[in-house]
C-alpha cells in the first residue's frame, strides 16, 4: 500500500494514498504500520483524508497500531476522517478510544512535546 | 432510477475483487436515492458479507464465486449474498466488548456482522442445500 510519510517534529505523519483501506489492502497496511513502530516512532498520526472508504478489516489495522504503541508508551491520533468513516468509528464505539482531529495540524500540535502515555 | 429492479454481480473469491463489488453497490444505492453517508454505509454491510464469504465460507482460497443480487422493490432494497462454501457457524452477531481504558481488550476482528447489523433493517441467513445466503434489507429513503 502506498503511503505518505512526513516526520513533524516528534510526530509521524502517515498518509495512505489510497482511496480504500479495505480487506485487501489492511494486511499490508498492518505490517507497515507495526514496521513504524519497530523503528522507534513513538508519536503517530494517521491522516484518512485520501481514504473514502474503509471496512472492518482497515479499522482493525489501526486497532492493531494503536494497541502496539500503547505497549510501548506511544500515541495515534487519526486526522481528516470522512463522514462515513467517523460513523464507523461511533457504531464500533471506537470513537471513544481514538484521538481524532479534523486536521493533520491539529493532531500533531495535540501530540507534539506531550508527555507520552 | 425506478424503483423496481433486480441485477445479480458475482466475483471470484478474491478480496481484491471486493472494490469493484463495493464501488458498484455505493453507485446503485445513491441511484436508488441514498445520500451519499447513507449509501458509504450500505456498501460498507455489503462489502463485509463479502469479505466473510471470502475469508471465512471459502477460508481465503481463491476460484469460488461469491454472488450479490440487488433486488429493487416498493419501499426497499434488498441485497442477497451467497456463497456455496462452509456454513456460518453462529450467525447471531457479537456486539464488541471493550473497555476503552484498556487498550489490550480492544477488538482485532469479529467486527464485520455486527456492523452489518448495525446499517441494515432486517438481516437474515439460510444455508439449504449448500448454499449460504445472507440476506440484507434496507428501507428506501422517503422520496
Amino acid at each position: 500500500m502506498q503511503l505518505g510519510e512526513k516526520q513533524l517534529g516528534d510526530v509521524l505523519v502517515i498518509s495512505p494514498r489510497e482511496e480504500r483501506l479495505d480487506a485487501a489492502a489492511a494486511g499490508e497496511f498492518k505490517v507497515q504500520m507495526l514496521g513504524f513502530i519497530e523503528q522507534g516512532h513513538a508519536k503517530l498520526v494517521i491522516n484518512l483524508g485520501q481514504v473514502n472508504f474503509m471496512d472492518s478489516s482497515g479499522l482493525t489495522a489501526i486497532v492493531t497500531a494503536l494497541k502496539s504503541l500503547g505497549k510501548r508508551g506511544g500515541q495515534l491520533a487519526v486526522s481528516n476522517v470522512s463522514d462515513s468513516l467517523q460513523a464507523l468509528f461511533r457504531m464500533t464505539r471506537l470513537d471513544q478510544v481514538f484521538k481524532v482531529y479534523a486536521s493533520e495540524q491539529e493532531a500533531c500540535g495535540a501530540l507534539s512535546g506531550g508527555p507520552e502515555e | 432510477m425506478g424503483r423496481q429492479g433486480s441485477l445479480t454481480l458475482s466475483l471470484d473469491s478474491r478480496l481484491p475483487n471486493v472494490g469493484f463489488l463495493g464501488a458498484a453497490v455505493g453507485g446503485i444505492c445513491l441511484l436508488a436515492g441514498y445520500g451519499p453517508p447513507q449509501a458509504d454505509l450500505l456498501q460498507l454491510a455489503v462489502v463485509e458479507a463479502v469479505n466473510n464469504a471470502i475469508e471465512h465460507a471459502y477460508q481465503g482460497e481463491p476460484g469460488n464465486r461469491v454472488e450479490v443480487e440487488l433486488r429493487l422493490k416498493s419501499g426497499h432494497l434488498q441485497f442477497l449474498i451467497s456463497d456455496r462454501g462452509r456454513a456460518m457457524a453462529d450467525p447471531e452477531p457479537q456486539e464488541p466488548s471493550f473497555d476503552i481504558e484498556d487498550l489490550s481488550s480492544l477488538p482485532e476482528g469479529g467486527l464485520g456482522l455486527f456492523l452489518i447489523h448495525q446499517i441494515m433493517d432486517q438481516v437474515e441467513y439460510t444455508s439449504v442445500a449448500g448454499k449460504n445466503t445472507l440476506s440484507l434489507t434496507k428501507m428506501l429513503p422517503a422520496s
